[in-house]
């Protein structure tokens, strides 16, 4: 009897001591995730519409590099962007403007901008579509405006390409003229073969009439790996997502549906400092009502003790 | 005497300098606080701060006013023919910026002065001094084939160069504002206004997010774009539109 006691409780602290293991995170200097909110209308009714994907128990955190963007740094793009001058230091940015061309790169994250102000996004008539290459034209020349500027990732893969307009349009809603088009080659990224997800993570050249670049850019830090994480399960994540709801465009919802789950590393946007790459849940799918359809896509940090929805 | 005049002159080109130099009036209203109306948001008040500020302290530029959670009132933005007092709020500014929750069909606000929805149908802008407005907002500029962006809100134009907002929903962040209008006023750059919004969202979005601007064209020609291509004041050449515009030039960008 007195050995079965002994063997329950040996029993018992070795399960206690698993459980501790499991959640037990190493000690770390790591700051909690947060994720902006969404202006949308919150709801908590929804159904899930997939199966849970199967995760792995623990999840690589990696370190961001530090930009390292100094004047000489931003001096050097200038010059394999093609301007003449010397950047200034303004607040987070180093900008040039040389003509109609400007320059910004951001000291927090890094990223790099480049615009023709002359013509991107601007009605003119020069960027028209009977102006513009083929899409293929057009990732020929991106991708080789990449490697001349030296800012082509080795891990960057094609997105999509399209085609941001700016129309003439009447009181009925007709289109009736183009004063703006060029083609945009997106690429995006993967790290330990999860997508990066978020604000932070872009690499857009736009090419105008007669194959001119008049945008680039990038936002696209280094990493290295840091440490091993446990991360919650999918079931918990949905849980999570249950209390924070979802945000949508629709103010009164009928019906929300997630159809995809999936972890990805999260990335904050151009002008907030990043130190750590973390997973999240990402759930996506779609809301119904007031006679209408609309996707949503939503996160949770996947180590939920370092993170949280702002 | 040679004096007296030199000193009587600089005094002139002194008073000149300043009238000049502010002539030009920012307001803006931001919600936090929705009193259960709609969910809280967090960021609103910086953001809107953001824009007012810079813009404030632009030479050419001065501040209104800037309201926020239970001063931002509904009626502020209304025409008064619509039992509303927009002109002596956001009709006597040149430029107005909103930061709060959206929909396709309104913004919101957090008490009911005199409602809590400022709709397509209570707006008429720029038939007394508004030039510009900024809607950091969800969906405010969604266009779809059901619902055109220029039924709902052409009619609000009545001398107003353009809007600014969103085609999707959109983030609640602190920086937008200000890093949109340190675009427009010379900080970092000289850009247009339209071109500023964007770059600004771009900043501050993931590439779910579609930004949108919707600009009154002035001659009814499309080859010239007009007020798309404004400019602050002071700041590079703007187009003054007809109280009936025309057309409208609209674009949405993927951010």
């Amino acid at each position: 009897m007195k050995k079965i006691a002994v063997g329950l409780i040996i029993i018992s602290l070795l399960m206690v001591m698993g459980i501790v293991c499991t959640i037990k995170q190493p000690n770390t200097e790591i700051q909690p995730l947060t994720i902006n909110s969404i202006k949308g209308f919150r709801t908590t009714s929804f159904v899930l519409n997939t199966t849970l994907p199967k995760v792995p128990r623990k999840l690589m955190i990696y370190k961001c590099a530090e930009p390292n963007v100094t004047l000489e740094y931003a001096s050097l793009m200038a010059k394999r962007f093609g301007m003449k001058g010397q950047p200034k230091k303004v607040l987070d940015e180093f900008v040039l403007t040389d003509g109609n061309n400007h320059l910004e790169i951001n000291i927090k994250s890094g990223r790099t901008a480049y615009t023709d102000a002359s013509r991107w996004m601007v009605g003119n008539n020069m960027d028209k579509q009977s102006n513009l290459p083929s899409d293929r034209e057009a990732i020929k020349i991106a991708k080789k405006y990449l490697s001349k500027t030296d800012l082509m990732p080795s891990d960057a893969t094609l997105r999509d390409i399209t085609h941001p307009r700016v129309v003439a349009m009447d009181k009925e809603g007709n289109v009736i003229g183009v004063g703006f088009e060029d083609v945009k080659v997106s690429f995006t990224r993967k790290i330990n073969g999860f997508p990066v997800v978020g604000a932070g993570s872009k690499l857009d050249v736009e090419v105008g009439g007669n194959g001119d670049v008049i945008n680039l850019y990038k936002v696209w830090r280094n990493y290295r790996p840091y440490r091993v994480y446990s991360i919650i399960t999918p079931e918990q994540a949905l849980k999570k997502l249950k209390k924070t709801g979802i945000f949508t465009g629709i103010k009164s919802v009928d019906k929300a549906t997630i159809n995809k789950v999936y972890l990805g590393y999260y990335t904050k946007s151009a002008s907030e400092k990043q130190t750590y790459l973390q997973p999240v849940y990402v759930f996506e799918g779609y809301a119904k009502g007031e006679n209408r359809i609309e996707e949503f896509k939503q996160y949770v940090p996947a180590i939920p003790e370092f993170g949280g929805i702002k | 005497m040679k004096l007296a005049v030199c000193a009587a002159l600089g005094i002139l080109v002194l008073l000149s300098a300043t009238s000049s130099s502010s002539a030009y009036k920012v307001c803006a209203e931001w919600v936090n606080d929705y009193h259960g109306y709609l969910n809280n948001l967090s960021n609103n008040d910086e953001n809107a701060q953001g824009f007012y500020n810079e813009l404030r302290n632009d030479s050419y530029w001065s501040g209104a006013y800037i309201y926020g959670n239970d001063l931002a009132w509904e009626s502020d933005w209304k025409d008064p023919s619509k039992n509303g007092h927009d002109d002596v709020f956001v009709n006597s500014v040149d430029f107005a910026f909103f930061s709060g929750h959206g929909s396709m069909t309104c913004f919101y606000f957090g008490t009911e002065n005199d409602d809590h929805e400022l709709s397509d149908s209570d707006a008429l802008w720029g038939n007394k001094k508004v030039d510009w407005i900024v809607i950091d907002a969800c969906e405010v500029l969604r266009d779809e084939w059901w619902s055109h962006v220029t039924w709902r809100w052409g009619s609000a134009f009545e001398g107003l160069h353009s809007i600014c907002g969103f085609h999707t929903i959109t983030n609640d962040v602190t920086d937008r504002g200000s890093r949109f209008a340190k675009r427009v006023d010379g900080t970092w750059a000289e850009w247009t206004i339209i071109q500023a919004w964007i770059q600004a969202a771009k900043d501050t979005e993931g590439s779910n997010t579609y930004v949108a601007a919707l600009a009154a064209d002035a001659d009814g020609n499309d080859s010239t774009y007009d007020c798309w291509n404004d400019h602050i004041y002071g700041h590079g050449s703007q187009v003054n539109p007809p109280a009936d515009p025309p057309f409208w030039w609209y674009g949405k960008y993927q951010c």
